[in-house]
């Protein structure tokens, strides 16, 4: 009987984090980050809009996206931040997973936030169509 | 990352191996069959030391059922999961000797806590042993670009 119950906390505990955990994670998704402050200089240099990739060092999929956004839109800027070296920058733009791509205006201006690849690809797709 | 370090995996495969394990692990804790643990022990040793080819789940998952599922959304870098594998390996080791020496209170322990962190793995994707492996590689210079 004292197993049942130690079964049955560990299973509930784990379940308890893992629906937290996809609840953060649809927020996070559907978070578009038009209020989030503008993209600094020097990730936006005003000569066109920007694609900010937030990366860490394990993001397997972060090279992809780089050159899928790179040539969709062979005119705007596309630039990586590695969230780790720069926590803080990160923090800002409430990055929870790699990548994280944040879309700028020339001047800075937050028009797209996209977490995850598949969102990216989403976007391109629809872009495209 | 494109040019350095493994090639990047199926994420579904360690997630596989996870919820077997913690699956396993659980069984075994309700029905005290000590002997899961050092089974589990060899099995997480083989995938970690030798790569996916040698761990026996990662290997059902790539023989059986990943050519049954479509492309993964997105790639991982192996390198993390084997690591997180070869922590479960020392906790699961230090439970077999708790079990050996008649500590059966602190082996199940031990297996539990492996068990609930590979369970919340396979069911979130949330790896703390990965998250391990990155501060670790941070403070040794481990380079990784990505």
């Amino acid at each position: 009987m004292e197993r049942l119950v130690v079964l049955v906390l560990v299973v509930a505990a784990v379940c308890v984090l893992a629906l937290a955990y996809r609840r953060r994670t649809r927020n996070d998704v559907a978070d578009t980050g038009h209020d989030l402050p503008p993209v600094p200089a020097p990730l936006v240099d005003g000569s066109a809009p920007t694609w900010v990739i937030f990366t860490t060092p394990l993001c397997a999929s972060c090279g992809s996206v780089e050159a899928e956004l790179r040539e969709a839109f062979p005119a705007h800027r596309v630039v990586k931040v590695d969230a780790t070296e720069q926590p803080d920058l990160a923090a800002t733009y409430r990055v929870r997973r790699a990548p994280t791509v944040v879309l700028a205006s020339r001047d800075g201006e937050v028009r797209e936030r996209l977490v995850g690849p598949e969102a990216v690809r989403a976007h391109l797709a629809a872009a495209t169509c | 990352m494109e040019s350095q370090g493994p090639k990047p995996i199926d994420p579904r495969g360690p997630r596989f191996n996870q919820a077997v394990l913690s699956l396993g692990l659980l069984i075994g804790f309700a029905l005290d069959l000590r002997w899961i643990a050092p089974v589990f022990a060899v099995v997480l040793l083989l995938g970690a030391a030798f790569g996916p080819r040698y761990g026996p789940f990662l290997r059902i998952y790539a023989v059986m059922i990943r050519p049954r599922l479509g492309p993964p959304a997105e790639l991982e870098d192996p390198r993390p999961p084997r690591f997180a594998a070869a922590v479960g390996v020392v906790f699961l080791v230090a439970a077999t000797v708790a079990f050996v020496f008649g500590a059966a209170t602190l082996g199940w322990v031990l297996s539990l806590v492996v068990a609930a962190l590979a369970g919340l793995a396979a069911v979130t994707g949330i790896c703390v042993g990965c998250e391990v492996y990155l501060l670790v590689a941070r403070r040794t210079g481990v380079r990784m670009v990505a």
